[in-house]
């Protein structure tokens, strides 16, 4: 069972989706960086049924700096609104750092995004503090902001699994509920293409440490350089990577396309047969 | 002959493992089955072999999950005894020569033509609401005899599943003109679907 500050999800394949608050992040480009339009993708991908809404103020890539005061202008105000108008759903912000976590906590927010692997560990008993949850991400190591440079692990899926079942059990002795807990392998962060497809193919030895699986694929550049496509053009890789993942066992998927990434999970899981159909009369009238 | 009569459909999707079928025809259902209540229940509908069936309710055999039971019992058998649910009742595969007295509350499970429209199972054969048309209408009757000279080969033809339910049925039923009451008549996915009940 997955819950986060009391609100339990259910056991089907689960969508967290993207808002950026950002001027300048890889795919929308600022389209959501003005207050009204992030409430508004916020509303929107609500409707169309996230179960998780994650909001971040500086972008992943490298680029302009933004200070731990910027960030928490960009988010809080957000997740005031947004706890407020949305009650129920798990509101998410994507951060790296513990201050920015603490402030959002305190407005309301159910569970720390924290994309780069903590380099601040007292995240950890912040997000314990206020009985929330927190994503583990394996960023290869690197320094938040920073890509990937000639980098090499002798067997990549076990340097993740050794430092996500590492970080989880840090976050658990923090005092985070293991239920809160989740793992993501971090695609792309600290990883060529290469490393990013083997941990796609075996997400099942993440999947088989027990603890749930976050697979953050939204039209990320190891897609972009499998089909030689710009983000634009992402979106059928990213769910080609999708049901890859869910068929084995991956449970929440952070994407910017909610909707049709709903759909995918909802196919894999009635294939799984974890869900039934919502429809089956053909050949049974 | 018995002492009341319930009629239902068999589609496989009121089988429980397959979802149990729409909340509105399932409902309409278990309302004609209510007015068997106090009677010794009787399951009748197409079987492998005439007479007294014992087996388990199982609809693996139309893709749901789980292992096979040994005796799994015929679909119209099954989706009656499920409309029956926890309630005492015995299971009897039409075309036999077995007595029921008055004490017997029979539960007919059987379908009309599986050819109604264009996306029916069976694909659309004109005839076919002529057919059902008939069909209700002697189930409407509460009339035995009617039910029991629907015509076999067309009905074969049109592939209604009921046929045989419907014709042991109209013998248990005797002679008697019922006080008949018609829930459903419908064809909503291509099958003829009848709800009546005679009392």
């Amino acid at each position: 069972m997955l819950q986060f500050r009391g609100k339990v999800l259910p056991d089907s394949s689960l969508v967290m989706a993207i808002v950026n608050r950002t001027p300048d992040s890889f795919f929308d480009r600022g389209a959501t960086f003005g207050l009204q339009a992030a409430l508004d993708r916020v509303d929107q991908v609500v409707a169309e049924g996230a179960h998780i809404v994650d909001i971040g103020g500086v972008k992943a890539a490298p680029g302009v700096e933004v200070s731990a005061a910027e960030e928490a202008d960009r988010v809080l105000e957000v997740v005031e609104l947004v706890r407020a108008k949305h009650p129920g759903v798990v509101l998410s912000v994507d951060t790296y750092r513990a201050s920015v976590a603490e402030l959002v906590l305190a407005a309301g927010a159910d569970l720390v995004n924290d994309a780069w692997g903590a380099p601040e560990p007292e995240t950890f008993s912040v997000a314990a503090s206020f009985g929330a949850g927190i994503v583990c991400t394996h960023a290869g190591h690197l320094p938040p902001r920073t890509r990937p440079h000639r980098i090499a692990y002798p067997d990549v899926v076990a340097d993740v699994v050794t430092t996500l079942t590492g970080l989880a059990e840090q976050a658990a002795a923090a005092g985070v509920l293991r239920e809160s807990i989740l793992i993501d392998p971090g695609h792309d962060f600290g990883k060529n293409t290469r490393h990013s497809l083997q941990l796609t193919a075996r997400t099942s030895d993440l999947v088989a440490t027990g603890w749930p699986v976050l697979m953050a694929l939204s039209r990320k550049d190891f897609v972009g350089e499998v089909l030689d496509l710009l983000p634009d053009d992402r979106l059928e890789g990213t769910l080609a990577a999708t049901a890859v993942c869910a068929w084995q066992g991956a449970r929440v998927f952070r994407a910017h396309d909610v909707a049709a990434t709903l759909r995918v999970l909802r196919m894999v899981d009635a294939i799984r047969g974890t869900t039934e159909p919502l429809i089956s009369v053909r050949g049974l009238a | 002959m018995v002492g009341a009569l319930a009629f239902v459909p068999s589609p496989p999707f009121l089988l429980n493992a397959l979802g149990g079928g729409p909340a509105s025809l399932r409902s309409l259902c278990l309302q004609a089955i209510s007015v068997l209540e106090g009677r010794d229940l009787v399951v009748l509908g197409a079987g492998d072999e005439p007479g007294w069936v014992k087996g388990t309710v199982d609809a693996t055999a139309w893709g749901a999950r789980g292992e096979r039971a040994p005796d799994p019992l015929p679909l119209a058998l099954a989706v009656g005894s499920t409309l029956l649910g926890d309630r005492q009742h015995r299971l009897l595969a039409a075309g036999g020569l077995e007595l029921l007295g008055d004490d017997v509350g029979l539960l007919v499970v059987g379908d009309g033509s599986a050819r109604r429209t264009e996306k029916a199972p069976g694909h659309l054969d004109p005839r076919a609401a002529g057919y059902d048309a008939s069909v209700a209408a002697a189930l409407a009757a509460g009339d035995p005899s009617l039910l029991g000279s629907l015509d076999q080969v067309l009905g074969k033809d049109l592939l209604v599943g009921g046929l045989a339910a419907w014709c042991s049925a109209a013998v248990h039923a005797g002679e008697k003109r019922w006080d008949a009451r018609v829930l459903l008549d419908d064809a909503p996915y291509g099958v003829g679907y009848f709800v009546a009940t005679w009392t």
